[in-house]
């Protein structure tokens, strides 16, 4: 801290430090005052020619109590012109790009003023330029002075500052941010910049840029959104236009050898956020990919021909791509130690050979070749991308002259096939015997369905007959999973403390199918299922090729590992409870049952210990308690979601139960035990709730279904009929009442 | 451009949301493999049997510090506003050892233009000899996010402890290029320290002295002794616990023991020149750089004009003045050496239309005075800090505010406050002493202190029975500082979320609860209390059964279990405010229907907080009246068993639930 400044805040605590270790930090200098007139110079001409959506100052009624309103945000980025046809002099190695940002923006309130209190921009090289100013109503231009610009590192840029090129240009540049000062509600904010970035095509005459999905509704709404992409003839352009959203559109270029692609989206309202939605597939939007290429690599390359405004790709074009793609993972890097895929390929199969997997049954090899990958991924920092992963189980199963097909398809968060724009929306699956495997996770078994990789259209491909040739592309449908195959079951036992106020719970989870998957990484952390995953595929226990020391070193890291575990569980566990019954919890015990993770014992299954305050209240000498509430905090819909725009996207069909026993304490009769019954099912879903009195307790089975993945806007009212009566069934209380 | 959205998932399993292992896992894969034996660090016999000795006393701890000295030696200089100065080099090792395998531990230094880091290294120990890693520490701003640009700064390295017994050392230089910028050392830090010494060798030629605060109930011992020209001083604490940041906790400075080194003069070729002895050293050194702001009062007066133009009187002139400032002057702090402690200019500031807290009062101040009024630049410590202005020294004062001397009465204005209104403060500066500059005087006033009762939520509710719904109407009027509060989120808000700000307002943050036709005082007068009324619905609130009704009518509790300590609480707690809430809520029933098992009537008090709840029947009628009160902004640690029954018999209160059956 420095002392006696005011108003800085401590830094002294090294607590904070952590923080900021963890967090980003912000190293700062103040700007070089030599380029200030570059930067106005070089920016001058964008405001004196603007685009016709920046000419008004004017904002529809409709907005006047929006915060603010994009009056014109356009986006400009083209090839610099006198480097075509020149990339590749004897000195010059690189490939520039220019991009010019417009933005126009009123700010209605204080928040949006606040919002835009601060500005940024980038400076890299000589050619760079960024003006901003300030139209007061009264149309009077007040400039924003760029002396006071700080630079900054390590901090997220703002959208409507960022440039398209930061991921991949070379250059050296620096962003600045600047105080907006004389910023007032009802004024108009406008900045201009053009940046030069340089890329470096020493090594590869391809790139692909960053796929972009461009959701039309922003966090305010937009007069007019333009985003124009002029490319050479060395590079290529695909853009997919979904959910309404306008498309691209391609336009004469001003220079020949040059095409101009333009997209245009007008008066956009902004969007909500409600549930059920899946964005990529409901929002208008519309995705674009630019890819550069001086040579021959291109022709391996999800694109279209040069010049031609590519959306749609043929079975063949991606069955072709997807190959090439699958067949190149050999010779990717693996980790530093193996090498490359194909190394560690190599290196399970002695270590299979040498567990005598060449003599096992067919379908217990594959198994086995499932759960040693699976145990080789547990020991690394991330996980396979499923293109990898295809091809090393592939490959393992090909090693064992074992049959298998290769499946791609898309992610059903993304879209259909038809739907496909970039490599990265291409997924793999492998097929044996008819049955699919997915890519592994630290807790996925042999054929265990990937919830993004259901009811999708899908192509079993195969590669080509001779180079070349005719590929043969099969059409497949993947799976869908029904209510039935993805459940959660609650067993509750729970009474009532001797002092009366707290209701002790006993619970058991189990959970099968997608809802496994979704909820097992919570359930297993802390918990030392890694420790023996070995035996799964019968690998050998990792101390039995050590020296007596390193044995004693292992044991001792399992030591602490599984201290610090034991420590971290409970806590977890309870943090994890009081937000699943948004109430104090005490006593927490937890036991792992099952943790699902082998083929015998596939159903995630464990028992929790706790105790709950909150759940019973007094009302003179009877007591109520909360017993529906033990389902956990439902679902509410609140009422500025209850007119629905959008269909309904559930993720995945399921079904989820709780059987719950409470025992009456000794003295005590209950009643409100009928009051609790309520049964709502249709189309969509069920909810159902029914209590009885059975050997001195109270027994109440619920049930929750979401009966389909997908469901139209039309039968939302279904949907809350269901949702309403499971969120209002945990309000209610049943009654104690002392028998004399 | 848009933000990028993230990449269709190849692969999507919900663990990728988490670190997939926590970071000794990942240790334990390299020692399952391969590169453990690379990492691991022999170590000597000696540390290993003294590492399993502190782990038996310091069960919860991974890493103990062994010794952490400092050595502090003076010489002179000059400060870059060429002033002789003391300069001060500090010489510190920092030894730690491992309890566990796997651990670590993050040691920061932290820096400025005032304070610069010379020599930053760290060690590891193999065996028993130190290797120096090449490599600096990381280096990062330190800036805060409410601050615009700043010089604060900070190397650290993070250490790494593969087992138990590891040893490292990290050795630092300092320099504080003005004694000013050594204020306080405390001996405290985030992991234990088995020996934590401050040393000064101070020369004849400097004049020093040590203010020890918080001492008591600690075990610190103080040596002083002379020798060849020089005082040694020497404070060794023994055994320090760790430090841990907890929940709104009180200061460190509060409770924690520590040192305020302040150098009262020093010698400089025959001539005696002036440190902070006294409180008016400090203050000529604060307006001195007061008056380095170079204000140009003809640059303010036609905007000062327009801003009083159509105000009759004294008081809506400093008004208009007063809330202007508030309004339109953003708070944008640029805070790099000087500038730090040198007010912006006002005519900069009202140019600019931002400024932080130093910069909003000069401009206030000049505004007021170029008015005719009595007003004065002033300087002031927030209650965070605990010191009195009788402390001659800068870490007394971290906030500006400006003083009005108006009709006889002081005002203490801070403008950095928004939506507060004349004659009000703010709670983070009451009760706190203000440096008022005054020419080359001062004087030493003191903000006055509220209690809770001037900072009130009242809600009034009144429900009638409607099947198995509470219909009703409720109005919520907030005075004091929850009023300013409720100005300040309000205001802040997009136009287009305040309806729903307004009705969630209402609904206290209950699902249960709807609020409709929402209405509202002037949400543009600070002055008068902000009163939000409407219509509300409780739904799920009336449990039938059996015929009979049981209600729980307290549908806005305040069970502020947030702060219910539990075991591991070390901390007394801090609101940073005080506040009552004060609630009638009232239920009608239907004739032919009685009121029956009504809770008993619940009186709590103590000297910072009190409580009393009843239910009051008056024929078909329950009312509910409730009045909380924190009185004081604290709670001290000592105080734990008696704040967790208060409030623990608060939420059995609001608890009950009564019935209604037909008579």
């Amino acid at each position: 801290m420095r002392p006696g400044r005011p108003i800085r805040r401590s830094k002294f605590t090294l607590t904070l430090l952590l923080l900021l270790v963890a967090g980003c930090s912000m190293a700062q200098t103040f700007i070089d005052e030599d380029f200030l007139d570059n930067l106005e110079t070089n920016a001058r001409f964008m405001l004196t020619d603007p685009g016709p959506a920046f000419t008004t100052s004017a904002v529809p009624t409709k907005w006047d109590k929006e915060s603010a309103v994009i009056i014109g945000y356009s986006r400009n980025i083209l090839f610099d012109k006198k480097s075509s046809g020149g990339f590749f002099t004897r000195k010059e190695r690189s490939l520039f790009f220019l991009e010019k940002i417009h933005l126009k923006v009123k700010l209605n309130d204080k928040n949006s003023v606040d919002a835009f209190s601060q500005i940024y921009f980038r400076y890299g090289l000589k050619e760079d330029g960024f003006i901003a100013r300030i139209i007061k109503p009264d149309g009077e231009i007040i400039p924003i002075d760029l002396k006071t610009a700080v630079g900054v590192e390590g901090m997220a840029i703002p959208e409507y500052f960022q440039s398209f090129f930061d991921q991949v240009a070379n250059s050296e540049y620096q962003y600045y941010k600047v105080p907006v000062g004389n910023l007032e509600p009802g004024d108009i904010l406008e900045y201009v910049t053009t940046t030069k970035s340089k890329l470096d095509v020493k090594s590869s005459g391809y790139i692909e840029f960053s796929p972009i999905y461009e959701v039309c509704s922003k966090n305010y709404p937009v007069m007019s959104n333009e985003i124009t992409i002029e490319t050479d003839d060395k590079s290529f352009f695909k853009s997919l236009s979904l959910n309404g959203a306008p498309g691209f559109t391609k336009e004469g270029s001003a220079d020949n050898g040059f095409f101009r692609y333009v997209f245009v989206d007008k008066n956009r309202e902004t969007e909500k956020d409600v549930n059920f939605v899946s964005p990529l597939l409901q929002y208008p939007l519309v995705k674009f990919q630019v890819i550069y290429s001086n040579s021959d690599q291109a022709k391996g390359a999800l694109i279209g021909e040069k010049g031609e405004l590519k959306s749609e790709f043929t079975k063949d074009e991606l069955a072709k791509k997807a190959w090439e793609e699958y067949e190149s993972v050999g010779n990717a890097y693996f980790n530093a130690r193996m090498g490359t895929v194909q190394a560690f390929i190599n290196d399970c199969w002695s270590e299979l050979v040498k567990l005598g997997s060449k003599s096992l049954p067919e379908q217990q090899y594959i198994d086995q070749a499932y759960y040693m990958v699976r145990n080789k991924i547990l020991f690394q920092r991330d996980y396979l991308t499923d293109k990898t992963f295809a091809f090393i189980f592939g490959s393992l199963l090909y090693r064992r002259d074992i049959k298998s097909d290769l499946l791609i398809t898309t992610g059903n968060n993304i879209g259909k096939m038809k739907q496909i724009l970039f490599d990265q929306e291409i997924r793999y699956i492998i097929r044996v015997n008819n049955k699919l495997y997915f890519n592994v996770t630290d807790f996925s078994n042999p054929g265990e369905l990937d919830e993004t990789l259901l009811d999708n259209d899908a192509y079993i491909i195969a590669a080509p007959a001779r180079k070349g040739g005719q590929q043969e592309i099969k059409p497949f449908t993947l799976p869908t999973t029904s209510a039935a195959d993805n459940i959660a079951e609650v067993s509750i036992n729970s009474e009532l403390s001797p002092d009366m106020k707290t209701l002790l719970v006993a619970r058991t989870s189990t959970y099968k199918g997608i809802h496994k998957a979704k909820n097992i990484a919570s359930a297993l952390k802390y918990t030392p299922y890694m420790l023996d995953d070995y035996k799964n595929y019968g690998g050998y226990d990792p101390t039995s090729k050590m020296k007596s020391r390193e044995v004693e070193d292992y044991n001792n890291s399992v030591k602490v590992l599984k201290d610090e575990f034991k420590k971290e569980k409970p806590d977890f566990v309870k943090g994890s409870l009081e937000t699943e019954y948004n109430a104090h919890v005490n006593n927490v015990r937890f036991n792992l049952i099952s943790d699902g993770r082998t083929q015998k014992k596939n159903s995630l299954s464990y028992k929790e210990g706790f105790e709950l305050s909150d759940f019973v209240r007094k009302a003179g000498k009877k007591y109520l308690v909360n017993l529906a509430g033990l389902t956990g905090s439902q679902l509410q819909i609140k009422k500025e979601e209850r007119e629905r725009k959008y269909d309904i996207d559930v993720r995945y069909p399921r079904t989820l139960t709780w059987a719950i026993n409470f025992k009456i304490p000794e003295g005590y009769t209950t009643e409100g035990l009928a009051e609790l019954n309520k049964t709502v099912d249709n189309e969509t879903g069920t909810f159902s709730i029914k209590a009885k009195e059975e050997n001195g307790s109270v027994v109440i089975d619920i049930q929750k279904v979401y009966k389909a993945r997908r469901i139209t806007k039309e039968k939302w009212n279904e949907m809350l009929a269901f949702i309403d009566a499971a969120y209002n069934s945990t309000f209610k209380y049943i009654l104690l009442k002392p028998k004399q | 451009m848009k933000e990028f959205l993230p990449l269709p998932p190849r692969h999507s399993p919900a663990v990728l949301s988490f670190r997939r292992f926590t970071r000794i896992v990942f240790l334990l894969f390299s020692a399952l493999g391969f590169a453990a034996s690379l990492q691991a660090q022999m170590v000597a016999a000696d540390d290993l049997a003294e590492a399993e000795m502190l782990a038996r006393k310091y069960k919860d701890d991974n890493v103990v510090c062994r010794s952490s000295h400092h050595l502090f030696t003076f010489d002179k200089g000059k400060n870059s506003l060429n002033d002789k100065v003391v300069v001060i080099q500090e010489d510190a090792e920092v030894d730690f050892i491992s309890l566990k395998k796997f651990s670590a531990v993050t040691y920061p230094e932290f820096y400025n233009k005032f304070i610069q880091l010379k020599t930053f290294k760290k060690s590891i120990k193999i065996g028993t000899r130190y290797i120096t890693s090449e490599r600096g520490g990381i280096d990062r701003s330190l800036t805060d996010e409410n601050i615009f640009f700043d010089d604060s700064r900070v190397q650290y390295f993070p250490i790494r402890f593969p087992d138990k017994g590891n040893v490292a050392k990290v050795t630092v230089k300092k320099e504080y290029t003005d004694a000013k910028s050594l204020t306080r050392l405390f001996f405290h830090m985030p992991y234990p320290v088995l020996e934590q010494v401050f040393e000064f060798k101070v020369p004849d030629w400097v004049s020093i002295d040590f203010k020890a605060l918080n001492f008591d109930g600690y075990k610190i011992e103080k040596v002083q002794t002379k020798k060849g020209g020089y005082t040694n001083y020497i404070f060794r604490m023994t055994d320090v616990p760790a430090y841990s940041s907890e929940f709104k906790q009180i200061g460190r400075a509060f409770t924690d023991p520590h040192i305020i080194i302040q150098v009262k003069s020093f010698e400089s070729k025959g001539e005696s020149l002036q440190g902070f002895d006294k409180t008016s050293d400090v203050y000529n050194w604060n307006n001195r750089l007061y008056k380095m702001a170079g204000n140009d009062p003809e640059k303010i007066k036609a905007t000062l004009a327009k801003i009083t133009a159509g105000a009759t009187t004294d008081l809506d002139k400093i008004k208009a003045i007063y809330y202007w400032v508030q309004d339109k002057i953003r708070y944008i702090a640029y805070e790099d050496g000087y500038s730090g402690y040198i007010p912006a200019s006002a005519q900069d500031v009202l140019s600019n239309k931002y400024g932080d807290c130093k910069g909003m009062a000069n401009l206030l101040t000049e505004f007021l005075k170029l008015s005719g009024y009595d007003a004065h630049f002033t300087w002031i410590g927030t209650r965070s800090i605990p010191y009195s202005q009788s402390m001659p020294a800068l870490c007394v004062n971290n906030h500006a505010i400006t003083t009005l001397y108006y009709k006889g009465k002081e005002y203490f204005l801070d403008a950095t406050e928004k939506y507060v209104s004349f004659g009000e403060n703010a709670y983070r500066i009451q009760g706190k002493e203000a440096m008022v500059s005054n020419g080359d005087k001062y004087d030493i006033k003191t903000v006055p202190l509220t209690t809770g009762n001037e900072h009130k939520i009242f809600t009034r509710a009144d429900f009638t029975l409607n099947n198995e719904l509470l219909k009703g109407n409720i109005q919520v009027t907030l005075t004091g500082n929850e009023r300013k509060a409720f100005h300040q989120v309000y205001h802040d808000l997009p136009s287009s979320s305040r309806q729903e700000f307004l009705n969630g307002y209402l609904e206290f943050n209950n699902d249960n609860v709807q609020a409709s036709e929402v209405k509202t005082s002037d949400l543009n007068n600070r002055e008068i209390p902000v009163t939000i009324s409407g219509n509300i619905d409780l739904i799920n609130y009336v449990q039938t059964i059996a015929g009979d009704k049981y209600i729980n009518l307290d549908f806005f509790p305040k069970t502020l279990e947030r702060y219910m300590p539990d075991e591991k609480r070390k901390a007394g707690y801090d609101f940073d405010y005080v506040l009552s809430f004060e609630d009638e809520f009232s239920l009608t029933i239907p004739a032919g229907n009685k009121f029956s098992d009504i809770p008993e009537k619940l009186e709590l008090k103590s000297d910072g907080y009190e409580f009393k709840g009843e239910y009051v029947v008056s024929g078909s009628k329950i009312t509910l009246k409730k009045n909380l009160v924190l009185k004081n902004s604290t709670i001290n640690k000592k105080d734990f068993e008696s704040w967790k029954k208060f409030l623990e018999s608060i939420k059995s209160f609001s608890s009950y639930f009564f019935s209604i059956t037909t008579k």
